[in-house]
């Protein structure tokens, strides 16, 4: 990753525009998704939920890309001749990893789901403390919760980790508005997403 | 006379320009003006500089002069604030960035190199923060939680940014290992797209198959029939060799790996050998394609004589001709090889070998 900053740079006309867009049109998706779930949840301002909901996905879209930039090049070269294959050309390559590609495939979005969704609830904790806000509804007192154990279960049982809860419910939302967008551009609406 | 320059507007520019040069020119020492005379007056004297060393600690002095005096100048001067101010968000930071990063990842580097534009989101977003941990007194401090929020925001659209720049130089190093993509249509990709599609490259697959067809020529050209016979039998596992003869007198790019080289003899009374070289790497269908040369292969009867001679004094053979050859040479004939021109690219797989 860092051995070509120093490179010079080399350039043609193959630009990926197309990639920044849709990175900017599931971003809104995302955010306006993400920051209805945080208002209702976490009894939020309008705009504070959106201010949230912004820095939590650029935060996750932002460690995914140096994630894949760190390891790309330790890629193996079949890997990586089918990651090129999808970035050009929108499908695989038949070499030898084509087989087990599916599962492979599935575990990285798996993968992919869990880490943005632990990112988005631990940054949403780090956010408010940075923003000097209460710094965790969570933590109470193991005396006071021993003492009110039963009846906390039984009526506040989705309370105790608000947070825990309004991130997971707004990244899968979130997950499944843009997945259902991906799905669009591969179905019959493909020519209006070109 | 008066009138009719004034008419011409001759005039106003003439008092435009008589005001422009007075605004450059400084009033104080502490001016963005004196700033930038400054790092103008270094260039000039690093342009009369004979070694290269002194040329690079003078304009380090300049770029250190006109780095705060444009920062200065976008800050201070009205027109200027207009220019950079876009849809409201006051952009003199990403310019101030921009100088930034020319000078340290360009100029003291001598080349301009990619950090130069990956880094430039990031430090023009640190650039444009500064001021807000600044408060008045003058101390030091954190700025109040709703700016807070504000610049974490505007910090992470400039990393954002920054790794769409990496993502762009990523495809590039990509396109230079690989560079047979080039030949390739890119509208299905969601990710990149060619800005001018008039300009594509031809892949190398052509370059592969002449390279291989020389060493193939090599090899047989004026070989004793029965061994060339022999050799065509044999043909697959001599490929391999001339596969990675071939390949090896190309640039080495990872890209080689992802050509095959096939050949196949049809028979007869002479023979027709046909050399492939097949693409297996990515293409917009999956299916890959390929580029075929035709060799036609003949025995020629003629005078041994005749014939040993060119033979003997051929440089490159891969086998000395051994004497007692020679009247093999004589009953048999020698080997000629024609090759046709290369056809291609012909989409789709490769015919399979017999």
């Amino acid at each position: 990753m860092f051995a070509s900053l120093f490179a010079e740079a080399r350039f043609s006309d193959v630009v990926p525009l197309r990639a920044i867009a849709f990175q900017v049109l599931y971003l809104l998706v995302a955010i306006a998704i993400e920051s209805f779930v945080l208002r209702q949840y976490l009894a939020l301002e309008h705009k504070v939920a959106v201010r949230y909901a912004a820095t939590l996905n650029l935060l996750a879209t932002c460690v995914g890309w140096l994630i894949f930039f760190a390891t790309e090049p330790f890629l193996p070269p079949a890997a990586k001749t089918q990651v090129i294959s999808f970035v050009f050309f929108e499908q695989f390559v038949p070499n030898l990893w084509v087989e087990s590609l599916s599962p492979i495939v599935i575990f990285l979005s798996f993968l992919i789901f869990l880490g943005t969704f632990l990112l988005k609830w631990q940054g949403l904790n780090y956010l408010e403390i940075l923003l000097g806000k209460a710094p965790s509804q969570n933590v109470t007192d193991p005396l006071e919760e021993g003492k009110y154990r039963g009846w906390k279960n039984q009526t506040q049982g989705i309370q105790v980790n608000p947070r825990f809860n309004a991130t997971f419910v707004a990244n899968a939302l979130s997950f499944t508005a843009i997945l259902g967008l991906l799905f669009l551009r591969m179905t019959k609406l493909y020519p209006l997403f070109q | 006379m008066l009138k009719f320059l004034a008419a011409l507007g001759i005039i106003d520019f003439f008092q435009f320009l008589k005001k422009t040069i007075n605004d450059l020119l400084p009033k104080t020492w502490d001016s963005w003006q004196a700033l930038v005379w400054f790092s103008v007056y270094s260039w000039f004297i690093a342009g009369l500089a004979q070694s290269s060393e002194v040329q690079i600690i003078i304009s380090f002095g300049a770029w250190v002069f006109l780095i705060p005096g444009l920062h200065w100048a976008m800050h201070k001067e009205k027109v200027l604030k207009e220019i950079v101010t876009v849809g409201g968000i006051f952009l003199a930071p990403w310019v101030t960035g921009v100088l930034v990063c020319t000078f340290l990842f360009g100029s003291l580097t001598g080349r301009l190199t990619e950090a130069s534009f990956i880094l430039w989101a990031p430090v023009s977003a640190i650039i444009a923060a500064l001021p807000k941990f600044v408060k008045s007194g003058p101390s030091y401090g954190f700025p109040d939680p709703p700016v807070r929020q504000d610049l974490i925001i505007m910090f992470l659209v400039n990393v954002l940014i920054s790794c769409w720049f990496q993502l762009y130089f990523t495809t590039q190093s990509w396109l230079s290992q690989y560079p047979s993509l080039l030949a390739e249509d890119f509208s299905r990709s969601a990710f990149v797209v060619r800005l001018f599609p008039e300009g594509r490259q031809p892949p190398r697959g052509e370059r592969i198959l002449e390279e291989a067809a020389k060493i193939f020529e090599r090899r047989l050209v004026g070989l004793p029939w029965s061994q060339t016979e022999q050799w065509l039998i044999q043909i697959d596992q001599e490929m391999g060799q001339i596969e990675a003869d071939a390949i090896a007198r190309l640039t080495q790019i990872p890209e080689n790996n992802l050509w095959r080289l096939r050949a196949q003899a049809l028979s007869g009374q002479e023979y027709l050998v046909q050399l492939l070289s097949v693409w297996q790497g990515p293409t917009i269908d999956g299916t890959g394609y390929y580029f075929a040369k035709s060799c036609r292969i003949q025995r020629q009867p003629g005078s041994p004589l005749v014939d040993l001679r060119p033979l003997l004094e051929q440089r490159n053979r891969r086998r000395p001709l051994e004497p007692a050859l020679l009247p093999q040479l004589t009953e048999g004939g020698v080997t000629q090889v024609q090759c046709g021109p290369t056809e291609g690219p012909i989409s789709g797989q490769a015919p399979p070998l017999r």
